[in-house]
């Protein structure tokens, strides 16, 4: 047998263990802690997570751990939204508790902690895989990573993946978790699907055109994927709001998240973003609202332009602090800050518009204002 | 990928511009997938070690001569991480098909002697054998036997990609295929 046949023999067995359909994309784009410099969100938070993260960690402050009480840790989940799984394995003086569970049709989030007294940073992120009873692999969905740290040598985190694959209306889906590699939970949550708009008309402004793919409504999460005409080649992003009977959603500091998939085109060779918004409803609405603001390119910020905006954000009482935009060049700044309880998201999001005004032009980035705005009833 | 396009995500990436890797993964991820594949014999597994193997080839991209093609240095990683970690995984999960049953498969898969498959089911058949054999050598012999017949490396290229003496890859090489042959001799097609 020639050395060619047996590279083609390897080939086909990787190639049929490792089909094309196999992406690790999503699962990275997750882990990376550093912010994506996308202008979606070019300087609200340093990172999401990295917020989410010092959001947590004020709060555990308080927390005794000894407590038995569901940490959620989600903007569009509560306790009585939840599966209380509490399955705990242990090996080499490592436990892992799997505590909870919530599923839908856009996202399953699983909450673990984990005890690991030698090294625990070295767990923060734990390499993870979810499988459903027939073998199917859920992927990672870029939505966040809630980490916490009630005790030195304990850390908790939820874990988010895409349940897109889930066929049907099942009443519940029986999963299994590895974690780490070595722990292994198998365990049960209730299933939510969702409503889904299809393919909407395109609306124009400004000789561009706007318009819906899909969107898929669930009580964790609107997941909307839009096509944009672009004036140019360069990567231009929607400003996306969504509203539910007149009401935006997910203005939560790390609720509104752009899809990092930068390569998605329509049939037509237009470009197109996948948003996720992490909000949830009392009951369906009637009417969502898509509600394109601006089309704008990467902005970067002088470390003056966000001290003018800081002033802005501390004549509303929001404490706040100007820090560089990661280590490598282009040099620019964002924003650091914990919004105070007293001001809702309704109102920050008014305040935002004011000290971006006042932060004056970016060092680069280009916009478009709008609006593109589609309504759609629901059923 | 040709060589403009990733010298440009290179360039991205060096920059802090996260959309340089996303060229990148897009563009090799499924190579790095399959070797790992092929030395850890478990998919999740090569999963992890592929996505680990992105996040520290940008981690420790500035260390990379950009005047050189990425590929070749990013398997590097791979090969290495897929190979510990096969190692680790094996002390957790016992591999408990005992080696008589890969001894009932094919004969001289890796002298010339061995005819090639002529038909796609004889194909498909030999590959079957081939998977159950490699599931059977030590992750260290498997990194070998793809890197010198699925990555197409000299033995040279082994050595220094391996950081190992030449003679311990010809070594392996050779103890990867005498347990192959002893393998598959006992019962030839």
């Amino acid at each position: 047998m020639d050395q060619k046949t047996i590279h083609k023999l390897l080939d086909n067995i990787a190639e049929r263990n490792m089909p094309d359909s196999v992406d690790i994309l999503p699962g990275l784009q997750s882990q990376l802690d550093k912010p994506i410099r996308t202008p979606a969100s070019p300087l609200r938070y340093p990172s999401k997570a990295a917020a989410i993260l010092v959001a947590c960690l004020l709060f555990v402050a308080t927390t005794v751990y000894a407590i038995v009480q569901l940490q959620i840790q989600d903007p569009a989940l509560d306790e009585s939204m939840v599966t209380q799984i509490n399955l705990s394995q242990t090996i080499d003086d490592i436990t892992v508790t799997v505590d909870w569970a919530y599923a839908d049709a856009n996202r399953i989030v699983i909450a673990y902690s984990m005890s690991d007294e030698d090294n625990p940073l070295d767990a923060a992120i734990p390499t993870n895989q979810l499988w459903d009873s027939e073998g199917h692999r859920f992927l990672s969905v870029p939505v966040g990573y809630h980490l916490d740290q009630p005790l030195p040598e304990m850390l908790r985190g939820n874990l988010h993946y895409d349940a897109s694959i889930v066929k049907g209306e099942p009443e519940s889906l029986d999963l299994r978790l590895r974690l780490r590699g070595d722990f292994s939970f198998e365990f049960s949550v209730p299933f939510i699907p969702g409503v889904r708009i299809e393919q909407q008309p395109v609306v124009e402004h400004a000789g561009l055109g706007v318009n819906i793919e899909w969107a898929v409504i669930t009580p964790s999460m609107t997941r909307v994927f839009i096509c944009y005409d672009t004036p140019n080649d360069d990567t231009w992003v929607p400003s996306l709001r969504v509203k539910f009977d007149g009401h935006p959603i997910g203005l939560e500091p790390g609720a509104h998240i752009l899809g990092m998939k930068t390569n998605n085109e329509d049939a037509n060779g237009r470009p197109c973003r996948e948003h996720f918004f992490l909000d949830t409803y009392d009951q369906l609405p009637d009417q969502v609202t898509f509600l394109v603001r601006h089309l704008q390119t990467a902005t970067y910020y002088s470390e003056e332009s966000m001290q003018r905006a800081a002033e802005v954000l501390a004549g509303h009482g929001i404490e706040s602090e100007v820090v560089r935009n990661g280590h490598l060049p282009p040099v620019s700044y964002i924003l650091s800050f914990t919004l105070p309880p007293t001001i809702d998201y309704v109102e920050f999001d008014r305040i935002w518009d004011e000290a971006l005004l006042a932060a004056g032009e970016p060092l680069s980035g280009e916009s478009i204002e709008g609006p593109w705005e589609i309504t759609v009833d629901l059923p | 990928m040709d060589v403009r396009q990733e010298q440009t995500a290179i360039k991205k990436l060096k920059a802090g511009d996260v959309r340089g890797l996303t060229a990148l993964v897009t563009a090799y991820q499924h190579r790095a997938l399959r070797t790992s594949y092929l030395i850890t014999q478990d998919r999740a597994l090569a999963e992890d070690v592929t996505q680990t193997a992105f996040l520290q080839a940008f981690e420790s991209i500035g260390q990379f001569d950009a005047s050189r093609r990425f590929l070749p240095w990013f398997l590097r990683i791979v090969v290495n991480m897929s190979v510990q970690m096969a190692k680790r995984q094996a002390k957790i999960v016992p591999l408990d098909e005992p080696e008589a049953d890969a001894e009932q498969t094919l004969n001289h898969l890796l002298v010339s002697s061995m005819p090639n498959p002529e038909s796609q089911m004889e194909m498909r058949q030999l590959e079957d054998q081939v998977q159950r054999l490699l599931e059977q050598l030590s992750p260290d012999q498997r990194a070998v036997i793809v890197l010198r017949y699925y990555v197409d490396l000299t033995e040279n290229e082994m050595a220094d990609m391996l950081k190992v003496p030449q003679g311990t890859v010809k070594s392996r090489l050779h103890a990867a295929r005498r347990r192959l042959r002893r393998m598959l001799t006992l019962d030839p097609l």
